[in-house]
């Protein structure tokens, strides 16, 4: 069937070549002179063209490449230690994306901002292109011998060697690891986290006598109390959480249940924004309502309780939170097993009684699960304790050789200035560091790591989930892996990925039983990217309630008065180690809008009385540290604390990241046996004022129905258009324009969109959107074709958030288009608004007259002169030169590529098939896109949703995407 | 070279029914000789200090201009204070001033003329001309203010081997081009016209070879015959009802940039009339002050009078008064409306971060005209130029207010920003006055600065 069809196709073709050819006419002698001068002329001036590059094409073209399509493969994120699966899109050799594995079992799909700007830094030209000798460039050779010999003379001595790094969650690279270690008598392997959660594993090691951190399920809960955590946000694997605490609150599809989300915390985080209650409580107060809800849970479900909550009466709580918590434990307990409660505190004491609040709510086992076989916490992660005493054993000149992999403790170790003089007496140290970062600054020797989309790797992000990393380019510069450093070093010259592959055989392999060699099982999870293990035991330790009592009563007794600061982690910046990407640092923050700086939020009424205004520079100091940083007055804040972002302030983090904003990390403690993100300080007003680079200035809605939301209450009822009356279709002076075969549209579910600003990365990355600078964010020229409108409810005090992500609205009646003197703006048949590159002349009156603001404007010519950062750039999409106009095009390159594929394939374009960048990698699924002249299509009944709405309907652009009005699981009087 | 200087007692044909009660227009009890040599002698004389004083500041701040604005366009228009939200500013707010300017010339000569406004006589000339230097002023703004300057001629529908591209005739932007040019060039040849038998004049008398030349040729040949003057009339009464309604089209187009957008504050049908009485309004006063400065300077002040200037006064509180009260349409429609975007565009200008822009528009433009009433006030010159200049700077905020305030906070709160102009729009700016008086004072070294055939109709001289 298929060959007769391909036949007809090709006679069709012959039929129509026939026709187009020339009319044969005989040849005259005039026409042949006349045609033996033209061909003459033409030879000559085409041959006074400047001289062409050459391009060499492939003598042996590899098998699966072909020039101008794009290869994918599965692979690992190594953006943070959450290791989402990614699939690398690679285009004539070059991996230009990052976009999430839809078959990963934890990401699903989902990346964070993060993992797209990953792209930025492989072809960051600032990395280290060869190993150093101190600062001076040198060869691998030369290194290895320096090294081996001073190794040597180590073994030796027996002197004490370490390798610090941040936490690895390769199990074949912490193998390696350790085998390097065991050639020394004394050798350890120290885990730092600049930011860390040792507090979670180390309450575990308390009432679990594990020191496991849990497994998460967000979707199986139907209630989460969270204390300042902010499991959407930066901490943890946020992806996977966002995931299910997405799926746990969709109410798409004729759902009616939801998750309901409370939210008890200080400053105001990404988590707490998306919260359905969210209560503003001092640090202090904190912990009280956490004692309190222990209490009252052990009350109601009728358990023994320890005598130090038992007796627990707070006296700070006022009268609305004590209500509130009892309303809440009495939710918990209708909820067993259904519920999680989470703490964000690095503090055991804190985690030990929210382990016991899970303990009674019956979420172990349930909602969240302690796996003490084959966890990679349980096997080699450290506490905070362990790097405090490596400086202290550095400081007294016991280490003989320290290796650092991934960690820059010089910047962001709390004691730097004791560090520094602690490293001074090691004799010998190495980093594998990929910049000359604070650290490797001061190292002997510098053996530069690859970037993990260069080099193989695997992971182990969760028990029973391994995922392969595989090289999509060769490395760019010299650079090793540090895994084939230490096997060198270890006496062993193999390569990395052979290691990798015999621990796969001799671990993995056996774990599963689909496969019966090993080859097809390696092929499979390199295929997938992925590996899940059949086989897990899960053992359910005993809950020792001892360890409670003990905590409850430390937590009674710390009675911390005056201002606390606490330091957090933004979701672009995290703890700081991707400083130099300007990706990142011009990603605005998604909760004050804030890029290339950190600054100390402070809430309303503690600037009313302080006098301070926006920008206003103030001293923060207490004994360990003093720094000046701008004020953000963010609503929602709590009165008797500031809070400020860690991850600034790096001295030596290139062109772009280095002197952005001030480093917190001196006021880190260390206590209780973890580093402590809250401290007391004094505050002090400056006579110095600096602009905050944001790109939102204006916060609330004032009344203006932009953002819907209604409660469960009201939605379960059917009362979903209180107050908004659908108009009758308002007319038109223009004709409708004529549609082909596709009509383009899209739906942004506002209640699944947590405001992780996940799709503004990806959207950077594919479409070749430029990075301004902090000045120019600060005239508010920001390129981003997608950005996400925040908005404050209520008051200063009981503050409510709510995000709008807005892109190009591509609408029938488009306001731009008919103002466009030059029509460089025009419709397609597919209802595409158009942008024209090369005929905009730049009067920007389209973005003038859009009503939604989301055309950008090329001010400048924006630099592409860096040939390495060039090869990051989407080939399929245009750069733009300095005087056009710019803005969303639903990715209309991704468009045409399924176009193109459908037809080759003879087939009708699938549902879901297209997927524009935002939507690809959104971790909620809050974006679908799909076509409205298929009436079956996801986004076509969406768009029949009761919650759909337009906004700006009455301006009757009928704008091609629609939202769906958000949710919040609340009684109506909260609302 | 045959005719002689004769045309000087062929004025029947203008003569009036004036009666002798009234004022005479022209002071001083001139004769038809007077009358040429007065104002060819401008021409004749070499300039005078103040004359060189005022060319040479003109031309330095025109170089300024001229200097910023190759910056501008070889750097790009982040050189300016625009934004993602505010995409125009000063620019646009520059043209639309000038283009507003622009207006008074053409409504004293064509307008006038019509309505058979003999006063109108000794303004005309320099009216038209400011007019003419305006529109030049004007029509820089658009070109500069295009992202890729260097491709205006892609506004224009020009035939082009680009297949199918063809201009945008939805774009009012496109439809600002059409009047605007065919404003200009009217306004060109009518001003020209009019010119043809003083330039005869200057052509007979001057002997400087290059000048002698050059009014030659432009005086077309002009011998002052009975049948060369009918057919001039005929000529000048035709075009000066063709250029009548461009005075009313010009600025109503350029309203349509605003009225037919979706910008609350924009989106308005009031604009098209709101618009050309504020250009009349702005070019009055334009004149007036020019026409201050123009008597003390060339010594004109026989010609015009106190008088004149009173007269203009009128006009621009007639003007003036339009204007204050679709001020007060607009604030009344935005509530009547009760669409809450216009509601709060009329909210937003009154009270918001621009206020003081719209309050020193009000102020300029609604309070001070009123003070016209008094005919203290319009007769005393220092006044009426204090008080024409200060209209002039409320007209320019008034496109201020439109243009910023309309789009500085629009539809969604998440976009507004706020505007502040760089250095470089302002020498820009002040570039463009720089250009407008280095041309007008050249205008009055070069070309009769009154026109000499139709003032001598109306002297006193002539009603004897």
């Amino acid at each position: 069937m298929n060959g007769e069809k391909l036949w007809k196709i090709i006679q069709h073709q012959d039929a129509d070549d026939n026709r187009r050819e020339m009319p044969r006419a005989a040849l005259s002698r005039r026409t042949f002179i006349e045609l033996i001068g033209f061909s003459a002329a033409s030879l000559i001036l085409s041959s006074c063209r400047p001289p062409q590059q050459k391009i060499i094409p492939f003598v042996h073209q590899p098998v699966e490449m072909t020039p101008g399509l794009a290869n994918w493969y599965a692979s690992t994120c190594g953006g943070c230690s959450s290791a989402c699966g990614a699939l690398v899109k690679v285009r004539d050799g070059r991996p230009i994306k990052l976009e999430g594995n839809p078959e990963h079992p934890l990401s699903n799909g989902g990346l964070c901002a993060i993992a797209h700007a990953m792209v930025f830094n492989l072809y960051d030209s600032e990395r280290l292109r060869q190993p150093l000798v101190g600062s001076k460039p040198s060869t691998w050779n030369e290194v290895d011998a320096q090294i081996t010999g001073k190794l040597d003379a180590i073994k030796k001595s027996g002197g004490k060697v370490r390798v610090l790094t941040s936490t690895i969650v390769s199990p074949t690279s912490r193998e390696i690891i350790a085998r390097f270690l065991s050639q020394f008598a004394d050798g350890r392997h120290i885990i730092y986290e600049a930011v860390s959660n040792a507090a979670i594993r180390q309450s575990h090691l308390r009432t679990h006598k594990t020191a496991t951190s849990p497994v998460y399920n967000f979707e199986k809960a139907k209630l989460v109390i969270s204390f300042g955590a902010d499991f959407l946000g930066a901490q943890g694997s946020s992806v996977q959480s966002a995931k299910e605490y997405a799926r746990a609150r969709n109410l798409r599809d004729e759902s009616r249940e939801m998750l309901r989300h409370v939210q008890f915390e200080s400053r105001m985080s990404l988590t707490g924004s998306n919260a359905d209650a969210r209560y503003r409580v001092s640090p202090q107060e904190e912990i009280d309502a956490l004692l309190l809800l222990a209490r009252l849970v052990a009350e109601k479900k009728g358990s023994a309780a320890p005598a130090a909550i038992q007796s627990f009466d707070p006296p700070r709580l006022g009268a609305r939170l004590r209500e509130a918590i009892a309303a809440i434990a009495g939710e918990i307990v209708k909820h067993t097993g259904k519920s999680i409660i989470l703490s964000g505190s690095n503090d055991s004491d804190v985690q030990a009684v929210v382990n016991f609040i899970n303990h009674l709510a019956g979420n172990y086992g349930n909602t969240l699960h302690l796996d003490i076989t084959s966890s990679p916490e349980g096997s080699g992660q450290s506490g905070d304790a362990e790097m405090v005493r490596l400086v202290e054993e550095m400081k007294q000149g016991q280490i003989a050789a320290l290796l650092i992999f991934s960690a820059n403790p010089v910047y962001d170790y709390f004691n730097r200035d004791e560090l520094t003089s602690a490293l001074a007496r090691v004799p010998l140290k190495i980093s594998f560091n990929s910049h000359t970062d604070e650290t490797t600054a001061l190292a002997d020797f510098t053996c530069p790591h690859p970037h993990f989309l260069e080099t193989w790797d695997d992971a182990q992000p969760s028990p029973r989930v391994f995922s392969l990393n595989q090289p999509t380019i060769a490395p760019l510069f010299e650079t090793r892996p540090y895994q084939e450093s230490l096997l060198l070093w270890s006496g062993e010259r193999r390569a990395y990925y052979d290691v990798l592959r015999d621990n796969w055989k001799a671990r993995l392999f056996p774990l599963q039983k689909k496969w019966a060699t090993f080859d097809e099982f390696w092929d499979q999870s390199l295929h997938d990217g992925v590996f899940v293990a059949e086989t897990v035991t899960t053992v359910e330790p005993a809950f020792i309630v001892d360890e409670v009592g003990r905590a409850a009563e430390a937590l009674k007794s710390r009675n911390a008065e005056g201002l606390s600061l606490i330091l957090y982690e933004k979701i672009s910046m995290r703890d700081g180690r991707h400083a130099s990407n300007p990706w990142l640092q011009e990603m605005p923050d998604p909760i004050t809008k804030v890029t290339w700086d950190n600054y100390a939020t402070v809430s309303p009424g503690l600037a009313r009385e302080l006098q301070l205004e926006e920008g206003r520079v103030i001293r923060l100091s207490n004994a360990s540290a003093s720094i000046e940083i701008p004020v953000f007055i963010q609503p929602g804040q709590d009165d008797s604390s500031v809070a400020v972002a860690l991850g600034y302030g790096r001295t030596k983090a290139g062109r772009g990241g280095s002197a952005v904003g001030v480093n917190v990390y001196p006021f880190v403690r260390f206590e209780n046996g973890t580093f402590q993100y809250t401290s007391g300080v004094r505050i002090e007003k400056t006579a110095n004022k600096i602009e905050l680079a944001m790109t939102q200035r204006h916060a609330t809605l004032d009344g203006r129905p932009i953002v819907r939301e209604i409660t469960l209450a009201d939605y379960i009822e059917g009362r979903i258009d209180e107050g908004q009356s659908h108009t009758s279709e308002p007319r038109s002076i223009w004709k409708d324009h004529p549609y082909g075969d596709h009509k383009w549209a899209m739906v942004v579910d506002l209640n699944s969109c947590i405001g992780c600003s996940a799709c503004l990365l990806s959207c950077q990355a594919e479409n070749n959107v430029p990075v301004v600078g902090r000045e120019e964010v600060l005239r508010q020229r920001e390129m981003h074709w997608i950005r996400l409108d925040r908005y404050y409810k209520g008051d200063d005090e009981n503050t409510a958030v709510v995000y709008q992500p807005v892109m190009c609205f591509q609408c029938d009646n488009a306001s731009c288009e008919s103002v466009c003197p030059v029509l460089a703006t025009v419709h397609s048949s597919e209802g595409l608004n158009m942008q024209v590159y090369n005929r905009c002349v730049g009067t920007r009156y389209c973005a003038n007259n859009c009503a939604y603001k989301v055309r950008r404007f090329n001010w400048f010519e924006y630099p592409h002169t860096d040939p390495t950062a060039n090869l990051a750039l989407n080939p399929d999409v245009t750069v733009r030169t300095r005087g056009v106009m710019e803005k969303c095009t639903f990715c209309i390159q991704r468009i045409e590529e399924v176009k193109i594929l459908a037809r080759n394939e003879g087939r009708e374009i699938r549902d879901k098939e297209i997927q524009t960048a935002c939507q690809q990698s959104c971790p909620t699924q809050a974006i679908f896109f799909g076509d409205m002249a298929d009436a079956e299509s996801r986004v076509n009944k969406l768009k029949h949703d009761e919650r759909d709405y337009i906004l700006l309907e009455e301006l009757n652009l009928r704008p091609q995407i629609s939202y769906l009005a958000k949710v919040r699981n609340s009684p109506r009087e909260e609302a | 070279m045959s005719v002689a200087l004769k045309h000087e007692g062929e004025h029947e044909a203008h003569h009036q029914e004036l009666s002798p009660l009234r004022r005479p227009l022209i002071e001083g009890r001139k004769t038809y000789g007077d009358v040429t040599t007065d104002i060819c002698s401008l021409m004749e004389r070499k300039p005078g200090g103040l004359w060189w004083a005022a060319f040479i500041t003109s031309l330095t701040i025109f170089l300024a201009g001229a200097i910023a604005t190759t910056y501008t366009v070889t750097t790009g228009i982040g050189t300016w204070g625009l934004n993602k939200t505010v995409g125009w500013a000063f620019d646009i707010t520059n043209f639309v001033f000038w283009i507003g300017i622009g207006h008074a010339g053409t409504f004293i000569s064509a307008i006038l003329f019509l309505f058979n406004q003999k006063w109108r006589t000794s303004v005309n000339r320099s009216a038209e001309a400011m007019t003419l230097i305006a529109v030049m002023c004007a029509g820089i703004f658009p070109i500069i203010h295009m992202g890729r300057p260097w491709l205006f001629y892609w506004v224009l529908p020009y035939p082009n081997q680009r297949g199918s591209l063809w201009v945008n005739f939805r774009s009012p932007l496109l439809w600002d081009f059409f009047a605007i040019s065919t404003y200009f060039i009217i306004s060109a040849v009518f001003w020209y016209l009019g010119l043809v038998p003083d330039l005869a004049t200057a052509r007979d008398r001057i002997r400087s070879k290059w000048r002698h030349a050059l009014y030659r040729v432009m005086s077309l040949g002009w011998n002052g015959s009975n049948r060369t003057w009918s057919r001039y009339e005929t000529v000048y009464l035709i075009l000066a009802a063709l250029a009548t309604p461009l005075v009313l089209s010009v600025h109503s187009i350029v309203s349509f940039d605003f009225a037919t957008s979706v910008i609350p504050g924009w989106h308005s049908t009031i604009f098209p009339p709101y618009f050309v009485a504020g250009a009349v309004f702005s070019g009055f006063a334009m004149v007036m002050t020019l026409m201050i400065l123009v008597r003390k300077l060339m010594k004109l002040e026989a010609y015009i009078t106190p008088q004149h200037l009173e007269n203009m006064c009128k006009v621009t509180l007639l003007t003036g008064s339009i204007v204050t009260v679709a001020y007060l349409t607009e604030a009344f429609i935005g509530f009547y409306s009760g669409n809450p975007n216009e509601m709060f565009v009329i909210i937003n200008r009154a009270m918001g971060p621009y206020s003081w822009a719209y309050w020193t528009m009000v102020t300029c433009n609604a309070i001070v005209p009123q003070f016209f009433w008094f005919k203290k006030a319009r007769t005393s010159i220092p006044m009426i130029f204090v008080l024409s200049i200060l209209i002039n700077v409320g007209m320019w905020f008034e496109r201020f207010v439109i243009i910023v305030t309309s789009l500085h906070r629009d539809f969604l709160p998440s976009s507004w920003a706020m505007y502040t102009p760089t250095v470089t729009e302002i020498v820009i700016m002040l570039g463009s006055f720089g250009l407008f008086f280095t041309l007008f004072l050249l205008f009055l070294r070069i070309f009769p600065v009154i026109s000499m055939n139709e003032v001598k109709g109306v002297l006193h001289y002539a009603r004897d």
